[in-house]
Protein backbone atom coordinates (compact mmCIF):
# COMPACT_ATOMS: atom_id res chain seq x y z
CA UNK A 1 0.00 0.00 0.00
CA UNK A 2 1.38 3.54 -0.65
CA UNK A 3 0.47 6.17 1.23
CA UNK A 4 1.03 9.92 1.23
CA UNK A 5 1.21 11.45 5.21
CA UNK A 6 0.71 14.88 7.10
CA UNK A 7 0.82 14.88 10.16
CA UNK A 8 -0.73 18.31 11.93
CA UNK A 9 -1.12 19.28 14.75
CA UNK A 10 -5.23 17.83 14.77
CA UNK A 11 -4.58 14.82 13.12
CA UNK A 12 -2.51 12.50 11.00
CA UNK A 13 -3.88 12.37 7.33
CA UNK A 14 -3.23 9.44 5.34
CA UNK A 15 -3.72 9.35 1.70
CA UNK A 16 -4.03 5.10 0.38
CA UNK A 17 -2.68 5.73 -3.12
CA UNK A 18 -3.91 2.39 -4.63
CA UNK A 19 -7.23 2.01 -3.23
CA UNK A 20 -7.72 5.90 -3.42
CA UNK A 21 -8.98 6.70 0.24
CA UNK A 22 -8.12 8.82 2.80
CA UNK A 23 -7.93 8.34 6.60
CA UNK A 24 -7.95 10.83 9.40
CA UNK A 25 -6.30 9.19 12.83
CA UNK A 26 -6.40 11.89 15.44
CA UNK A 27 -4.12 10.54 18.87
CA UNK A 28 -6.00 10.98 22.02
CA UNK A 29 -4.63 10.86 25.48
CA UNK A 30 -7.33 10.66 27.85
CA UNK A 31 -7.41 12.21 31.04
CA UNK A 32 -9.76 10.47 33.74
CA UNK A 33 -12.25 12.31 36.06
CA UNK A 34 -15.01 12.10 38.33
CA UNK A 35 -17.75 14.34 38.43
CA UNK A 36 -18.04 13.50 42.03
CA UNK A 37 -16.32 11.41 45.05
CA UNK A 38 -19.14 9.03 45.29
CA UNK A 39 -18.36 7.46 42.05
CA UNK A 40 -15.88 4.81 41.75
CA UNK A 41 -12.56 4.83 40.21
CA UNK A 42 -12.20 4.17 36.64
CA UNK A 43 -11.41 0.77 35.83
CA UNK A 44 -9.57 -0.34 32.88
CA UNK A 45 -12.56 -2.08 31.04
CA UNK A 46 -14.62 1.20 31.83
CA UNK A 47 -11.74 3.12 30.18
CA UNK A 48 -11.81 0.94 27.10
CA UNK A 49 -15.06 0.87 26.76
CA UNK A 50 -15.26 4.62 26.70
CA UNK A 51 -12.52 4.71 23.77
CA UNK A 52 -14.41 2.04 22.05
CA UNK A 53 -17.57 3.72 22.14
CA UNK A 54 -16.23 6.96 21.04
CA UNK A 55 -14.34 5.58 18.08
CA UNK A 56 -17.80 3.94 17.20
CA UNK A 57 -19.97 7.14 17.78
CA UNK A 58 -17.73 9.01 15.38
CA UNK A 59 -17.06 6.31 12.80
CA UNK A 60 -21.01 5.94 12.36
CA UNK A 61 -21.11 9.85 12.31
CA UNK A 62 -18.50 11.09 10.10
CA UNK A 63 -16.62 8.22 8.76
CA UNK A 64 -17.30 6.77 4.79
CA UNK A 65 -19.68 9.84 4.62
CA UNK A 66 -17.74 12.55 2.41
CA UNK A 67 -16.86 11.56 -1.22
CA UNK A 68 -14.05 13.43 -2.14
CA UNK A 69 -12.92 13.94 -5.81
CA UNK A 70 -9.50 14.34 -7.15
CA UNK A 71 -8.20 16.68 -10.34
CA UNK A 72 -4.76 17.41 -11.23
CA UNK A 73 -2.01 15.97 -13.35
CA UNK A 74 -0.63 13.70 -10.78
CA UNK A 75 -0.63 10.00 -11.94
CA UNK A 76 -3.01 9.89 -8.48
CA UNK A 77 -5.21 12.45 -10.05
CA UNK A 78 -5.07 10.86 -13.11
CA UNK A 79 -6.17 7.35 -11.85
CA UNK A 80 -8.48 8.34 -9.77
CA UNK A 81 -10.49 11.25 -11.67
CA UNK A 82 -13.82 10.56 -11.90
CA UNK A 83 -14.25 8.11 -8.63
CA UNK A 84 -15.59 8.73 -5.33
CA UNK A 85 -12.32 9.38 -2.87
CA UNK A 86 -13.99 7.84 0.82
CA UNK A 87 -12.58 9.82 3.81
CA UNK A 88 -12.67 7.24 7.05
CA UNK A 89 -12.27 9.14 11.11
CA UNK A 90 -9.97 6.80 13.51
CA UNK A 91 -9.18 7.38 17.41
CA UNK A 92 -5.67 6.24 18.68
CA UNK A 93 -5.62 5.73 22.47
CA UNK A 94 -1.66 6.96 22.75
CA UNK A 95 0.29 7.04 26.46
CA UNK A 96 2.45 10.43 24.71
CA UNK A 97 2.04 12.91 22.31
CA UNK A 98 -1.32 13.08 21.46
CA UNK A 99 -2.98 15.42 18.67
CA UNK A 100 -5.64 15.67 21.71
CA UNK A 101 -5.57 15.66 25.63
CA UNK A 102 -9.33 14.32 26.48
CA UNK A 103 -10.16 14.90 29.72
CA UNK A 104 -13.41 12.25 30.21
CA UNK A 105 -15.52 12.75 33.43
CA UNK A 106 -17.91 9.91 35.05
CA UNK A 107 -20.96 11.39 35.20
CA UNK A 108 -23.26 10.74 37.85
CA UNK A 109 -25.55 10.09 36.21
CA UNK A 110 -27.38 8.97 33.15
CA UNK A 111 -29.67 12.40 33.17
CA UNK A 112 -27.30 14.73 34.07
CA UNK A 113 -25.47 16.55 31.07
CA UNK A 114 -21.98 18.16 31.30
CA UNK A 115 -20.96 20.63 29.27
CA UNK A 116 -18.37 18.98 26.45
CA UNK A 117 -16.59 20.93 24.51
CA UNK A 118 -12.83 21.87 22.65
CA UNK A 119 -10.63 24.22 23.19
CA UNK A 120 -8.51 24.71 20.13
CA UNK A 121 -5.32 26.12 21.20
CA UNK A 122 -4.91 24.35 24.03
CA UNK A 123 -5.92 21.02 22.28
CA UNK A 124 -8.34 19.75 24.70
CA UNK A 125 -11.32 18.15 24.65
CA UNK A 126 -13.67 17.52 27.62
CA UNK A 127 -16.27 14.62 27.25
CA UNK A 128 -18.26 13.12 29.42
CA UNK A 129 -19.65 9.44 30.25
CA UNK A 130 -23.05 10.32 28.59
CA UNK A 131 -22.31 11.72 25.69
CA UNK A 132 -22.83 8.86 23.36
CA UNK A 133 -27.07 8.69 24.40
CA UNK A 134 -28.91 11.25 21.81
CA UNK A 135 -29.72 13.96 23.43
CA UNK A 136 -32.89 15.51 22.25
CA UNK A 137 -33.53 19.42 22.39
CA UNK A 138 -37.25 20.52 21.75
CA UNK A 139 -39.02 23.81 20.94
CA UNK A 140 -42.15 25.20 20.43
CA UNK A 141 -44.75 26.14 20.07
CA UNK A 142 -46.07 27.08 17.90
CA UNK A 143 -44.46 24.01 16.26
CA UNK A 144 -43.49 21.08 18.76
CA UNK A 145 -40.21 20.39 17.27
CA UNK A 146 -37.67 18.32 18.77
CA UNK A 147 -33.65 17.56 17.27
CA UNK A 148 -31.52 14.87 18.70
CA UNK A 149 -27.75 15.01 18.37
CA UNK A 150 -24.24 12.52 19.59
CA UNK A 151 -22.49 15.13 21.59
CA UNK A 152 -19.30 12.90 21.14
CA UNK A 153 -19.57 13.08 17.52
CA UNK A 154 -20.49 16.90 17.44
CA UNK A 155 -17.22 17.63 19.37
CA UNK A 156 -15.65 15.00 17.02
CA UNK A 157 -16.63 18.42 14.10
CA UNK A 158 -15.01 20.78 16.02
CA UNK A 159 -11.69 19.13 16.32
CA UNK A 160 -12.07 18.72 12.66
CA UNK A 161 -11.67 22.74 12.23
CA UNK A 162 -15.37 23.44 12.58
CA UNK A 163 -14.39 26.06 15.30
CA UNK A 164 -14.67 29.59 15.40
CA UNK A 165 -10.44 29.71 16.07
CA UNK A 166 -9.84 27.97 12.55
CA UNK A 167 -12.66 29.90 10.84
CA UNK A 168 -14.20 33.08 12.03
CA UNK A 169 -18.20 32.07 12.05
CA UNK A 170 -17.49 28.23 12.07
CA UNK A 171 -18.13 27.39 15.15
CA UNK A 172 -21.25 26.20 16.99
CA UNK A 173 -23.93 26.42 14.66
CA UNK A 174 -26.83 27.17 17.34
CA UNK A 175 -25.17 30.85 18.43
CA UNK A 176 -27.75 33.03 16.97
CA UNK A 177 -24.95 35.09 15.17
CA UNK A 178 -24.03 31.64 13.33
CA UNK A 179 -25.07 32.13 9.36
CA UNK A 180 -26.48 28.51 10.02
CA UNK A 181 -28.68 28.92 13.31
CA UNK A 182 -31.46 27.84 11.03
CA UNK A 183 -29.98 24.94 9.96
CA UNK A 184 -30.97 22.93 13.12
CA UNK A 185 -30.50 19.22 11.97
CA UNK A 186 -26.96 20.06 11.28
CA UNK A 187 -24.33 18.01 12.92
CA UNK A 188 -22.28 21.71 14.12
CA UNK A 189 -25.65 23.27 15.04
CA UNK A 190 -28.24 20.64 16.78
CA UNK A 191 -28.61 17.47 15.26
CA UNK A 192 -26.64 14.70 13.20
CA UNK A 193 -26.34 15.78 9.73
CA UNK A 194 -23.51 16.70 8.34
CA UNK A 195 -22.84 19.35 5.80
CA UNK A 196 -20.50 20.14 3.34
CA UNK A 197 -18.86 23.14 4.90
CA UNK A 198 -18.06 20.39 7.52
CA UNK A 199 -14.83 19.15 5.25
CA UNK A 200 -13.76 22.76 4.63
CA UNK A 201 -10.91 22.63 7.27
CA UNK A 202 -9.67 19.15 6.11
CA UNK A 203 -9.67 20.03 2.29
CA UNK A 204 -7.67 22.76 3.13
CA UNK A 205 -5.53 20.49 4.65
CA UNK A 206 -5.15 18.03 1.78
CA UNK A 207 -4.24 20.61 -0.62
CA UNK A 208 -0.65 20.69 -1.44
CA UNK A 209 0.04 16.84 0.58
CA UNK A 210 0.59 16.12 -3.38
CA UNK A 211 1.73 17.71 -5.87
CA UNK A 212 -0.51 18.35 -8.84
CA UNK A 213 -3.41 16.99 -6.59
CA UNK A 214 -6.25 19.05 -5.93
CA UNK A 215 -9.10 17.71 -3.78
CA UNK A 216 -12.90 19.00 -3.08
CA UNK A 217 -15.85 17.67 -1.84
CA UNK A 218 -17.56 15.56 -4.41
CA UNK A 219 -21.14 14.75 -2.73
CA UNK A 220 -22.43 13.58 0.96
CA UNK A 221 -24.18 10.45 1.53
CA UNK B 1 -7.12 50.94 24.19
CA UNK B 2 -8.09 54.18 22.81
CA UNK B 3 -11.73 54.37 24.28
CA UNK B 4 -9.57 52.88 27.71
CA UNK B 5 -7.32 56.11 27.51
CA UNK B 6 -10.45 58.50 26.67
CA UNK B 7 -11.49 56.72 29.79
CA UNK B 8 -8.51 57.55 32.00
CA UNK B 9 -8.27 60.91 30.80
CA UNK B 10 -12.52 61.46 31.90
CA UNK B 11 -12.34 60.13 34.93
CA UNK B 12 -8.85 60.48 36.37
CA UNK B 13 -7.91 57.80 38.55
CA UNK B 14 -11.14 56.98 38.95
CA UNK B 15 -11.57 54.41 36.48
CA UNK B 16 -9.74 51.48 35.67
CA UNK B 17 -8.92 49.90 32.23
CA UNK B 18 -9.16 45.71 32.68
CA UNK B 19 -10.87 44.94 29.32
CA UNK B 20 -13.53 43.22 31.29
CA UNK B 21 -14.61 46.47 32.92
CA UNK B 22 -18.56 46.50 33.01
CA UNK B 23 -20.07 49.04 30.77
CA UNK B 24 -23.34 48.68 32.78
CA UNK B 25 -24.81 50.70 35.84
CA UNK B 26 -25.81 48.20 38.63
CA UNK B 27 -29.17 48.68 40.39
CA UNK B 28 -27.10 48.59 44.05
CA UNK B 29 -24.04 51.06 44.19
CA UNK B 30 -20.91 49.15 45.22
CA UNK B 31 -19.66 49.84 49.54
CA UNK B 32 -17.80 53.23 49.02
CA UNK B 33 -15.59 54.07 51.69
CA UNK B 34 -16.69 57.27 53.47
CA UNK B 35 -13.74 59.80 52.58
CA UNK B 36 -11.28 60.72 55.32
CA UNK B 37 -12.09 64.34 56.45
CA UNK B 38 -9.30 65.15 55.21
CA UNK B 39 -9.67 64.51 51.67
CA UNK B 40 -11.00 65.87 48.75
CA UNK B 41 -14.97 65.01 48.04
CA UNK B 42 -15.39 64.27 44.67
CA UNK B 43 -19.00 64.56 43.35
CA UNK B 44 -20.70 60.75 42.11
CA UNK B 45 -20.27 60.26 38.75
CA UNK B 46 -22.48 57.68 36.89
CA UNK B 47 -19.02 55.36 36.42
CA UNK B 48 -18.65 55.44 40.63
CA UNK B 49 -21.60 53.03 40.68
CA UNK B 50 -20.53 50.71 38.67
CA UNK B 51 -19.88 47.27 39.84
CA UNK B 52 -15.94 46.86 39.66
CA UNK B 53 -14.29 43.08 40.40
CA UNK B 54 -12.87 41.69 42.89
CA UNK B 55 -8.92 41.83 42.45
CA UNK B 56 -8.23 38.10 40.84
CA UNK B 57 -11.72 37.53 39.61
CA UNK B 58 -10.85 36.71 36.39
CA UNK B 59 -8.10 34.46 36.88
CA UNK B 60 -6.11 33.12 33.21
CA UNK B 61 -8.48 30.23 31.29
CA UNK B 62 -6.10 27.81 29.25
CA UNK B 63 -7.83 24.77 28.28
CA UNK B 64 -11.07 23.67 28.08
CA UNK B 65 -12.53 25.98 30.72
CA UNK B 66 -14.28 25.46 34.40
CA UNK B 67 -17.21 26.40 36.57
CA UNK B 68 -16.56 28.95 39.29
CA UNK B 69 -19.63 26.39 40.56
CA UNK B 70 -21.85 29.88 41.25
CA UNK B 71 -25.04 27.68 41.34
CA UNK B 72 -27.16 29.07 44.11
CA UNK B 73 -25.69 32.38 44.14
CA UNK B 74 -28.00 35.79 43.29
CA UNK B 75 -27.27 38.17 41.12
CA UNK B 76 -26.01 40.68 43.56
CA UNK B 77 -23.41 38.02 45.02
CA UNK B 78 -22.33 37.45 41.47
CA UNK B 79 -22.18 41.47 40.46
CA UNK B 80 -20.17 41.80 43.97
CA UNK B 81 -17.70 39.18 43.02
CA UNK B 82 -17.03 39.90 39.10
CA UNK B 83 -18.52 43.75 38.91
CA UNK B 84 -21.54 44.50 36.26
CA UNK B 85 -21.40 42.42 33.29
CA UNK B 86 -20.61 43.49 30.05
CA UNK B 87 -24.29 41.71 28.64
CA UNK B 88 -26.73 40.36 29.93
CA UNK B 89 -29.83 38.83 27.86
CA UNK B 90 -33.34 36.81 28.91
CA UNK B 91 -34.92 34.48 26.84
CA UNK B 92 -37.27 31.50 27.53
CA UNK B 93 -35.68 28.36 28.22
CA UNK B 94 -36.80 26.63 25.20
CA UNK B 95 -35.68 28.98 22.92
CA UNK B 96 -31.89 28.05 23.26
CA UNK B 97 -30.44 24.70 22.53
CA UNK B 98 -26.89 23.10 22.04
CA UNK B 99 -24.18 22.14 24.34
CA UNK B 100 -23.59 25.61 25.68
CA UNK B 101 -26.89 25.70 26.68
CA UNK B 102 -26.77 21.96 28.43
CA UNK B 103 -27.11 23.40 31.88
CA UNK B 104 -30.68 24.83 30.73
CA UNK B 105 -31.97 21.83 29.79
CA UNK B 106 -30.62 19.53 33.05
CA UNK B 107 -32.80 21.52 35.13
CA UNK B 108 -35.58 22.49 32.66
CA UNK B 109 -35.68 19.56 30.51
CA UNK B 110 -37.32 20.43 27.03
CA UNK B 111 -39.39 17.55 26.51
CA UNK B 112 -42.01 19.27 29.08
CA UNK B 113 -43.70 21.92 27.37
CA UNK B 114 -44.25 23.97 29.96
CA UNK B 115 -40.26 24.19 30.77
CA UNK B 116 -39.55 25.73 27.45
CA UNK B 117 -41.56 29.43 28.76
CA UNK B 118 -39.48 29.61 31.90
CA UNK B 119 -37.89 32.94 31.51
CA UNK B 120 -33.71 32.96 31.87
CA UNK B 121 -30.85 35.37 32.59
CA UNK B 122 -27.71 34.59 30.78
CA UNK B 123 -25.00 37.55 32.02
CA UNK B 124 -21.52 37.55 30.46
CA UNK B 125 -18.42 38.78 31.27
CA UNK B 126 -15.00 39.20 28.86
CA UNK B 127 -11.58 40.12 30.51
CA UNK B 128 -8.85 39.84 27.82
CA UNK B 129 -9.09 36.56 26.11
CA UNK B 130 -11.61 35.15 29.04
CA UNK B 131 -14.88 34.66 29.13
CA UNK B 132 -17.46 34.29 31.61
CA UNK B 133 -21.32 33.11 31.13
CA UNK B 134 -23.62 32.83 34.24
CA UNK B 135 -27.15 31.30 33.37
CA UNK B 136 -30.07 32.48 36.40
CA UNK B 137 -33.68 32.00 37.39
CA UNK B 138 -36.00 33.06 39.11
CA UNK B 139 -36.25 31.22 42.48
CA UNK B 140 -38.86 32.89 44.84
CA UNK B 141 -38.78 35.80 43.67
CA UNK B 142 -35.08 36.07 43.12
CA UNK B 143 -32.56 35.71 40.22
CA UNK B 144 -30.43 32.85 41.28
CA UNK B 145 -27.43 31.17 39.87
CA UNK B 146 -27.19 28.06 38.21
CA UNK B 147 -24.76 27.09 35.47
CA UNK B 148 -21.83 28.91 34.99
CA UNK B 149 -18.83 28.41 32.46
CA UNK B 150 -15.61 30.06 32.39
CA UNK B 151 -13.68 29.28 29.48
CA UNK B 152 -11.25 30.95 26.91
CA UNK B 153 -12.50 32.98 24.03
CA UNK B 154 -11.25 30.01 21.68
CA UNK B 155 -13.33 26.82 23.39
CA UNK B 156 -16.26 25.68 21.46
CA UNK B 157 -19.16 23.66 22.99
Amino acid sequence: MSHATKDTSWCTIGIDTVAGKIVVQERWQYVWLLQSSRLSRWTLAEKQSFHARAGRAIWNAWSNRAMLKVDGSSEFAKRFRGREIPVFMDLRWVLAKPHWTVHVTKANGRDVFIKSRVGWSARVIELDTNDFMEREKCFGPPKDLCVAQIPVAHEFGHTMGNIGAVHKGRSDEYNEKSLFAEDLASMMNRGNELRDRHFNHLIHELSGMMADTVFSLGRLQ
Amino acid sequence: MIACARVWVALGALASCHRGEPPVKTERPPDVKPPAATAKVEPPTPERVLQKPTPNAFPPCPGGGFSFELKGLPQERVSERFGSPAERETYRAGDRGGEFYVGIENVYPSKIPANRDVPIEEWTWTSGECILTVWFHRVDGVWVAFDDIYRNEDVAF
